[in-house]
C-alpha cells in the first residue's frame, strides 16, 4: 500500500517537474490580447509628422517592434521583406528606443518592408504594449484590437503556419 | 558627507521619505521581465531602468502601490508581480502546498494507525 502510494507520488512529482521544465517561462502570455491598441502621440520615422492611433489602417495589419541595436531583428528582417513582397498583410513598424540616424541607416542596408514606422525613442509606447524583448510583433484587426502577439523572431514557419491562418480566421469573423 | 551620498546608486528619492519608501518597496516587488530572476531594483537591463523611471514618475504623480502594480500587470501580465494575486488561473499555486500537506498528513496518520 505505502509502496503504491509512494510510487504514485513519485510519478506525480516527476510529471510536474517535466511540465515545469518543458514550459518556456520566457514566453509570457500578453494580457493585451483582445484589448485595443494603447493611445500614443509620437513622430513618424523619416518624416516630421506627428502620429497617433488614428494613423493605423482600418484593416488587419502587423505591428512589428524593432531596433537597429537588436541583433535578432536582422534575422527577422529577411522574413519581413518577404511578407512585404507577398502583400498578404500590411506591415507597420515601431522603431523602439533607437536613434533616428541609426534606424534610417539600418533600413537602407537591410531594406524597408514597413509602410511607415512610429518612432518610440523613449520606449513609452513599448511599455504600454508590454514589450520586454525586441523583436515583438502584434497582429491587429481593423478595429485596432490586438488579436495575437508573437515574441521573438518571426520566421517562415511562424508566418505561414501561425500568422496567415490566424488572419484567415479573423477575416472569416467579419 | 554629502558628496559621499551623491555617489550612492540613484535609487534615492529626494526629500519625500514616504515616497522613497514606497518607491523602494514597489521596485523590489516587480520582476525584471528581461532577466526574470531579478527584480527591477537589482537589474540594470534597459527595460528595468525604464520601468524604475516610470514607477518614480507615477509616485511623483501621487499614484499608490495598487495603481502602479495594476498598471504593470495590465501590460506585462501577473508574471511581473513577485507576489501574484489570487486568481482562478493560479489557484493551484496558492492552495497546492496545503493540499500536499493534507495528503501527506493523511498518509502518515494511516501508517501510524495500521501500526
Amino acid at each position: 500500500m505505502t509502496k503504491k502510494v509512494s510510487i504514485i507520488i513519485f510519478i506525480i512529482f516527476i510529471s510536474m517537474l517535466y511540465v515545469g521544465l518543458s514550459h518556456n517561462s520566457r514566453l509570457v502570455q500578453s494580457p493585451l490580447i483582445d484589448k485595443k491598441l494603447p493611445e500614443f502621440s509620437l513622430p513618424v520615422l523619416q518624416s516630421d509628422i506627428s502620429a497617433d492611433i488614428s494613423v493605423f489602417p482600418d484593416d488587419i495589419f502587423l505591428l512589428n517592434i524593432w531596433a537597429s541595436w537588436c541583433v535578432e531583428c536582422i534575422r527577422e528582417h529577411r522574413v519581413l521583406n518577404l511578407i512585404k513582397e507577398e502583400r498578404k498583410i500590411r506591415l507597420i513598424g515601431i522603431n523602439y528606443k533607437d536613434s533616428k540616424i541609426d534606424a534610417v541607416g539600418w533600413l537602407k542596408i537591410y531594406g524597408n518592408p514597413y509602410e511607415y514606422n512610429i518612432f518610440d525613442k523613449d520606449g513609452q509606447l513599448g511599455i504600454d504594449l508590454g514589450v520586454y524583448g525586441v523583436p515583438e510583433t502584434f497582429l491587429v484587426d481593423k478595429n485596432k484590437v490586438i488579436r495575437a502577439k508573437y515574441i521573438g523572431v518571426i520566421n517562415e514557419d511562424i508566418y505561414y503556419n501561425e500568422i496567415l491562418p490566424t488572419i484567415d480566421k479573423i477575416k472569416d469573423d467579419y | 558627507m554629502s558628496s559621499l551620498l551623491a555617489l550612492l546608486p540613484s535609487n534615492t528619492y529626494g526629500d519625500n521619505i514616504n515616497n522613497e519608501k514606497l518607491y523602494n518597496k514597489v521596485i523590489t516587488e516587480l520582476r525584471c521581465m528581461v532577466c526574470q530572476n531579478q527584480n527591477i531594483a537589482e537589474s540594470e537591463a534597459p527595460l528595468a531602468v525604464d520601468l524604475r523611471k516610470k514607477v518614480k514618475k507615477m509616485i511623483n504623480n501621487g499614484k499608490d502601490e495598487e495603481y502602479i502594480k495594476k498598471y504593470m500587470s495590465d501590460r506585462y501580465s501577473d508574471f511581473i508581480l513577485y507576489d501574484p494575486p489570487f486568481r482562478s488561473q493560479n489557484i493551484f499555486l496558492w492552495i497546492g502546498p496545503f493540499i500536499f500537506l493534507l495528503i501527506l498528513t493523511f498518509i502518515l496518520f494511516r501508517k501510524n494507525i495500521i501500526k
